[in-house]
């Protein structure tokens, strides 16, 4: 289990998609999504020295979800204004009932506006560019940045790319019988 | 500063390409296409140029070490996991381990190697469903869903479990409520078929 690997540290970053949960995980050398969908959970590492370019674009996510979940609130408040409008003692239990299904949709509507804006976060590599799923809010990605960029900028240094053939190779140093 | 080969950056909602130079990209405030605020920072791995594949060395005197799939290619490296020596063209780098494509494939395929696992399946959350789904859907077969789900626990209790949650103590919990499901479940059967005697 991850929690208990002192190799990686958890950021409490991921969230839900619609995909499934997600979670983010750091270790020294990359970054670890895990990804819960279904009856299966899919890894994704992505290594500090293979990242090319990360990408954060805004998305009207937020403004939907408010518009949607506004939009239910403002119909049951017309419905009950209707209903209301013409009885001279209504009813508090139907009262009641329209308030508790508002509120329903007004506290998600609410922490949907707290959370802030929304965004899509990329990572992007020599071979692929991939979507950081259940990272889909500004403050989180922000939060993602500030810890990645500098684990990412000092990975890769400035040094140039890296050579194919490494400098050293043990088999050089071989003396024993031919082989092969 | 261009991207390496022929791949650009596009943008995730239009598609529309991203400029490619570097400090365009960087400048860039919105997609050019759709106008969606766009933020890209850009690493130094961005702008190294793609190098080229490694070229194994020819055998140039005898007794040289050689390569275990190549007896005309010079050794380079041993691989980490079986030991057959390995020519630059056979060698393949995992975070700084070598491996031959062999092992590299068995380990792919057995899981071995944790850096090449990309899945694993939740058989905590199979079984999970499989005591959940039956209660509400058709109660009539909780005692075989029930001993089902005992013997899948019995069968994947070594298997690796998941990285994020506890999947043994999941099992444990899991079998607790299988038993019960599984003696309920009898019981309701017993019940049944006795008064239909």
């Amino acid at each position: 289990m991850l929690k208990k690997d002192p190799n990686y540290q958890r950021l409490k970053l991921g969230g839900a998609g619609l995909m499934g949960v997600s979670t983010l995980w750091l270790a020294q050398d990359h970054l670890l999504v895990v990804e819960v969908t279904g009856y299966v959970e899919k890894y994704r590492r992505f290594y500090f020295r293979d990242i090319q370019a990360m990408v954060i674009q805004s998305t009207s996510l937020r403004l939907w979800w408010s518009l949607g979940l506004g939009a239910m609130i403002a119909c049951l408040l017309l419905i009950l204004l209707v209903t209301t409008w013409n009885s001279p003692s209504p009813d508090p239990v139907v009262v009641w009932v329209f308030v508790g299904i508002m509120l329903l949709f007004a506290v998600p509507l609410l922490i949907n506006l707290l959370r802030g804006p929304t965004c899509t976060v990329l990572v992007r590599t020599a071979v692929q560019t991939q979507k950081i799923p259940g990272l889909n809010r500004r403050k989180k990605a922000g939060k993602l940045m500030a810890l990645l960029v500098p684990a990412i900028s000092a990975a890769q240094g400035a040094s140039p790319a890296p050579t194919a053939a490494p400098a050293e190779s043990p088999a050089e140093n071989y003396s024993g019988p031919a082989a092969g | 500063m261009a991207l390496p080969g022929n791949s650009k950056l596009a943008c995730p909602n239009c598609g529309a390409s991203f400029p490619s130079s570097g400090p365009e990209l960087q400048a860039m405030e919105q997609c050019p296409a759709c106008w969606r605020p766009t933020e890209v920072t850009l690493f130094p791995a961005f702008d190294w140029p793609v190098t080229a594949g490694a070229t194994a060395e020819k055998v140039v005197m005898d007794g040289e070490a050689t390569c275990f799939y190549h007896a005309d290619h010079r050794a380079h490296v041993p691989c980490d996991a079986c030991g057959r020596f390995l020519c630059a063209l056979c060698d393949l780098d995992l975070n700084g381990r070598h491996f031959c494509p062999q092992c590299l494939e068995l380990a792919m395929t057995k899981n071995t190697v944790q850096a090449l696992e990309r899945n694993r399946t939740r058989w905590d959350k199979v079984i999970f469903a499989l005591l959940l789904v039956p209660l509400f859907f058709c109660y009539i077969l909780v005692p075989v869903t029930s001993l089902a789900a005992l013997v899948l626990i019995g069968m994947k209790w070594k298997a690796p479990g998941s990285l994020v949650s506890n999947t043994r103590v999941r099992f444990i919990v899991f079998a607790v409520l299988a038993t019960l499901e599984f003696v309920g479940g009898s019981f309701m059967w017993w019940m049944v078929l006795g008064r239909s005697r």
